[in-house]
């Protein structure tokens, strides 16, 4: 017998400044919807400019360039809404669910003058997330991360990618740091 | 009888990355189990930490859930303080197995200290990493985790 | 009806000037056909400036759908010194017309002392500049 909802989780261990981890993995087959997610991330600091996309069955739900903080909730906030909850629950059926966290990603964006004098709209194609889920090119393959408590090492479908971003650092950074996703599923 | 009870479960940790297992029955005379509040002494043990537990031998949560979300500040109100379970979850009869970890190496190393992996083509070696094993936030030893729960006839 | 669902779709813009406002000018994605809720936050840079716990606000926007012909109103952009964040946004009901344009004006508030502006106009190096990020809740028809 199982309960009528379950917290499915992804863990994954960020290594070096500007890291980008993706993962992919399939919802529980035993639910039917998904009605929430929220991040936890190891270092309040790592938080700063870090993004996080999320796709299922291959349709976007957060855009690459979403902030991750806005995913990581308090402890000032009551429990039951410490998740991004979704209005209208996706419906998933074994789906493919996918994932990609950049750490402090957003950083390198703010020497970018290329605007006009006061500033302006920057481009999908500047920020520093582009079609990985599609191209899989700038991702070099090696990786650790865990879906429901099993250690995953790498293999094809898992990767990870270095870019020589250094930001400057606002509150230090200790790597590496782990971030934690968790989803909210119903049946 | 009252139809609401808390029941408290104090487990006492006593050092970094302990892991506490527990067993308790939930008291008798209530139909469900509602709602779930931990309650912790020190914010900076709520990072990492993960509490677990199966009722009637079925998962309610399971071992990797944290404590971070079944927890709160005392700028949220009383009375949204507990986690309450989106289903009804059957408490007559009910016996707890639980597992409570300190999450006190995060975040260097969670999961139990765990650092099987391949993690880096540099060969990052955690173990040698200043940090490992320790305990970044500083948290005291020993601190009591008191669990909460809410149970009612609903 | 098409079937939709929920996207959360950042638009993000850059200020680099205290005093110069920052035009908006853009086109929506095409299967975006409903806005529910906004959200309009500082996502990097205002940290390099400042260590304060309070600041009355970053700056004001304001925004218009549909190529202009629905004016959102007046957001203040609230200063947010904590890492975490909530998951409150402005309640919307838009129907996005097709291939329109999401065009406004941003206004910074702070930083405009002679700490990070020179006589001559041009900012010192305790400027940085910031990004802003608008988050629309969306419902998509892709």
């Amino acid at each position: 017998m199982i309960r009528g909802f379950r917290f499915q989780k992804v863990s994954l261990r960020i290594s070096k400044s500007g890291q980008r981890v993706y993962f992919n993995t399939e919802s529980h087959k035993d639910f039917t919807q998904l009605k929430g997610i929220a991040l936890t991330v190891g270092h309040e600091g790592a938080l700063y400019g870090s993004t996080f996309g999320f796709r299922i069955d291959e349709k976007e739900v957060l855009d690459e360039s979403h902030e991750a903080h806005l995913l990581v909730f308090g402890n000032d906030v009551a429990p039951n809404r410490k998740m991004l909850l979704f209005e209208i629950p996706i419906p998933i059926n074994s789906s493919k669910i996918e994932g990609i966290y950049t750490d402090s990603s957003l950083q390198d964006l703010l020497g970018n003058a290329s605007y006009n004098p006061g500033g302006g709209i920057i481009s999908k194609n500047d920020v520093n997330v582009k079609k990985t889920y599609v191209s899989g090119k700038e991702v070099v393959k090696y990786s650790n991360f865990q879906v429901d408590g099993f250690q995953m090492l790498s293999g094809s479908g898992f990767s990870i990618g270095g870019y020589s971003v250094t930001p400057a650092p606002v509150t230090v950074v200790y790597y590496p740091y782990d971030v934690k996703v968790t989803l909210l599923l119903t049946r | 009888m009252k139809n609401n009870k808390f029941q408290r479960i104090r487990l006492r940790v006593s050092s970094a990355g302990e892991t506490i297992r527990f067993n308790a029955v939930c008291d008798k005379g209530y139909r469900t189990l509602k709602g779930i509040f931990v309650s912790l002494p020190q914010d900076k043990s709520i990072l990492g930490s993960t509490l677990g537990f199966r009722l009637n031998n079925v998962e309610v949560l399971d071992d990797g859930h944290e404590v971070k979300n079944l927890t709160a500040s005392n700028s949220v109100a009383p009375n949204n303080k507990f986690f309450l379970f989106p289903e009804k979850v059957d408490a007559s009869n009910g016996s707890i197995e639980g597992r409570y970890s300190d999450g006190s190496k995060y975040p260097l190393l969670v999961d139990n200290g765990e650092d099987t992996g391949v993690f880096d083509p540099g060969k990052v070696d955690f173990k040698n990493l200043s940090g490992y094993g320790t305990n970044p936030f500083t948290v005291v030893f020993p601190y009591d985790v008191i669990i909460n729960i809410w149970l009612t006839n609903d | 009806m098409t079937k939709t669902r929920i996207t959360y779709y950042p638009v993000q813009f850059i200020v680099l000037h205290p005093l110069i406002p920052v035009t908006i000018n853009t086109v929506l994605p095409s299967h975006i056909v409903k806005i529910t809720g906004i959200k309009v936050v500082h996502s990097v840079g205002v940290q390099n400036m400042t260590t304060e716990k309070y600041l009355p606000v970053i700056g004001h926007l304001s925004l218009e759908f549909n190529s202009k012909q629905y004016h959102f109103g007046n957001i203040e952009v609230p200063f947010d010194y904590q890492a975490e964040a909530s998951d409150e946004f402005l309640d919307a009901g838009i129907d996005i017309q097709r291939n329109s344009l999401l065009t406004g004006n941003y206004e910074n508030k702070v930083f405009t002392g002679i700490d990070y502006l020179k006589a001559d106009g041009t900012v010192t190096d305790k400027w940085s500049n910031y990004i802003v990020t608008i988050y629309l809740k969306t419902m998509s028809n892709d």
